[in-house]
């Protein structure tokens, strides 16, 4: 590959104009030394494969849990209006079980360990992040909020801001200040009916019981964008204002976009084809260990490079940059 | 009582303005067609006297919305099996699931002209005249708030032999050719970006209009001869449906929109417009009632300056008070600085479908 510029030069090179930095789970990933990582929520839900509610996700074909929701719900509802109220009960009880499921997935993929990032990953990570004026993140986890609510890093707000709080919750608002955005969804964010997103509020390191009391309790469902292929998630994204608004912010771009802890996967191809109709003029991709990585990625982006030539490509070693200290 | 001005006295006096928009409500539609368009819910008229317990699902899904009923029906049919171990359970679901579908498509067809040729050629090319006013080069766009095919069917008719000089359409919809598949019976939707460039909306969907998942997809009577009703059987038993909002209240109405990008981008292109002081908007065959409140209030929200608003016969009939009154509670929601001037105009002067 080209020999890829540092952290440090790529600042330097994006100096005089906007700067926006797109988060994979390779930001995650890193923060936990490798040990924090999903795939998806259904592998951590303890549900045992060959149960009822298993078998729904493989008969539907699918990992989200709404979708398995809704059609234990309406199954219920359906045989109740046939008068079938034992099966009805049967669908009912699974619903309540697939709730415990997904409460199960949320603890199980924030180990009580991320509570306390460490003061100096903290500082370190606060940094990195507010050298951006905006951040788009892929994670649905929660590392992202902790660390812009307990650091540095407060500059960075998530458009919640302007909305009472209203038991537990505040409302997201076009017209707040918002300089973090949550392309797919994340677990401390819920719809309300009217499909305006809501964010759990906080209370101290209490957030994952506060979230397990939204699902078993007012039975809503963290909003969030599970794995599937591009157009899947696409459809997902369109069919909710909050995520679509984000999704049009990052087609609306201007500046430069860095990419970190990303992959350039086929099934997010829609966040790049969105990148690429942005106005950005340059685009600087993180590369994690440039001497393996670099075929993959240049196979990749090259029919981007192609379409826009009127865009700067750089390639930095994502390990200079340094996202949660030196030592990581 | 309140004066009527004549329509063409109503476009002269708009011309003060950059451009002209306006909006259609079914009173376009009944006024063509007043024995087939009534209008009323499709549940309303949709016969499921045979099938008592399927109105009970309808009830017990707390919708009148077809679509949910269809899904719920279908999933539920999939994911019984897994619980009763006996091939057979879900058939009750399957069966019902198939008489919704049918039913849909009876009382769709039964409520809609079948093919274009229902419309005389005469209708159609004074009706192209009065959307003249608002499509021509340079002018504004037309908004629909009809699911049904008129409009759709009044811009594909652009022959018009016995005029010199037949009015040129804009009548782009923001659809075009699948990018993957171009020799398709359909043709897909561009996307926001394109929205922006569309002279046509319509904001509560379409009955050529088909959501397939992660495209909507518009079957063009060009491409298909097809009558409507062979048309949405054959898509529904493709797992397409086709994308309109029919029931309910404003609310609900307001819930399907927003669950959907493109009924979503066509009702933020009514707010940039009305949001626009130097435009006018012209409100054709509409009550102004409140069921359609989700898009009514963006044009007492805007800053457009002049609403022309059509009225039906005698202005002091109540029904047409009514309307005078609501207009003026429109232009009521407007801030001192930006006040909205209401006019009324004689609809039947308008010609809309010929003299």
């Amino acid at each position: 590959m080209p020999n890829p510029i540092t952290f440090a030069e790529a600042l330097e090179l994006t100096a005089n104009a906007r700067r926006c930095v797109l988060l994979g789970n390779g930001f995650s990933i890193a923060q936990a030394g490798g040990n924090f990582s999903y795939a998806n929520l259904l592998e951590h839900s303890g549900l045992e494969a060959g149960s009822p509610i298993r078998r729904i996700f493989e008969e539907l074909n699918t990992i989200d849990f709404e979708e398995v929701m809704h059609a234990l719900e309406h199954a219920a509802k359906i045989e109740a209006a046939y008068g079938a109220n034992d099966r009805s009960e049967l669908f009912r009880n699974d619903a309540g079980g697939l709730r415990e499921a997904l409460i199960h997935a949320v603890r199980d993929v924030h180990p009580a360990i991320q509570y306390d990032v460490p003061e100096a990953q903290h500082q370190a990570c606060a940094e990195f992040l507010n050298k951006f004026c905006c951040l788009f993140t892929l994670n649905y986890d929660l590392l992202l909020y902790w660390v812009v609510l307990n650091s540095e890093a407060r500059q960075h707000s998530d458009g919640f801001g302007l909305g009472d709080e209203v038991r537990g919750f505040r409302t997201f608002r076009e017209r707040a200040h918002c300089s973090t955005y949550y392309l797919h969804g994340a677990l401390h964010l819920f719809l309300n009916e009217q499909l305006e997103t809501q964010k759990r509020i906080v209370t101290s390191a209490t957030i994952i019981d506060d979230i397990a009391a939204s699902i078993r309790w007012l039975k809503q469902l963290p909003l969030y964008v599970a794995e599937g292929s591009s157009s899947q998630k696409k459809s997902k994204i369109y069919s909710i204002p909050y995520l679509r608004h984000c999704y049009e912010r990052l087609s609306e771009l201007t500046g430069s976009l860095f990419v970190f802890g990303h992959s350039v996967a086929e099934n997010d191809v829609h966040i790049y084809d969105a990148i690429f109709e942005s106005d950005i003029d340059k685009f600087v991709f993180c590369v994690h260990r440039p001497e393996n990585g670099w075929d993959h990625i240049r196979e990749s982006l090259a029919r981007y490079v192609e379409r826009r030539g009127d865009i700067e490509f750089h390639y930095v070693d994502a390990s200079s940059a340094n996202v949660w200290g030196a030592s990581s | 009582m309140t004066k009527l001005i004549t329509f063409e006295q109503a476009i002269e006096d708009s011309s003060q303005h950059k451009k002209r928009h306006l909006i259609l409500g079914n009173g376009f539609s009944i006024g063509c067609k007043p024995k087939i368009f009534s209008y009323k819910r499709l549940y309303e008229q949709a016969d499921f006297s045979t099938n008592p317990e399927i109105e009970k699902v309808f009830e017990a899904l707390n919708t009148q919305d077809f679509e949910v009923v269809l899904r719920a029906l279908e999933t539920s049919a999939t994911i019984t099996p897994i619980y009763t171990g006996k091939p057979g359970a879900a058939s009750r679901m399957t069966a019902h699931a198939e008489v919704v579908k049918e039913t849909l498509v009876q009382t769709i067809a039964s409520n809609h002209p079948a093919i274009p040729a229902e419309v005389t050629d005469p209708q159609f090319w004074a009706c192209r005249q009065f959307l003249s006013h608002f499509l021509a080069p340079g002018g504004g766009h037309v908004f629909t708030m009809n699911y049904d095919l008129l409009l759709y069917w009044a811009l594909m008719h652009d022959d018009m032999p016995f005029d010199e000089n037949p009015p040129q359409l804009r009548k782009n919809d923001g659809f075009g050719n699948d990018e993957d598949d171009p020799d398709t019976d359909y043709v897909v939707w561009q996307g926001e970006t394109s929205a922006h460039s569309a002279d046509v909306l319509y904001l509560h969907g379409g009955l050529h209009l088909f959501d397939a998942g992660a495209q909507l997809q518009k079957y063009t009577w060009v491409r298909k001869g097809d009558s409507l009703i062979e048309q949405a059987r054959g898509a529904i038993n493709h797992d397409k449906f086709p994308l309109f909002v029919a029931e309910g209240k404003s609310q609900q109405k307001q819930t399907k929109i927003r669950h959907n990008a493109y009924l979503y981008q066509c009702l933020k292109v009514l707010s940039a417009n009305a949001g626009t002081g130097t435009h006018c908007f012209f409100i054709y065959g509409h009550s102004l009632a409140k069921n359609d409140d989700h898009i009514l209030r963006r044009l007492g929200r805007g800053r457009f300056k002049t609403l022309y608003v059509g009225i039906y016969g005698d202005p002091d009939f109540d029904d047409n008070k009514r309307i005078i009154g609501r207009a003026r509670e429109l232009a009521a929601l407007r801030h001192q600085r930006n006040p909205l001037e209401v006019k009324f105009f004689d609809a039947a002067s308008a010609n809309v479908w010929g003299a």
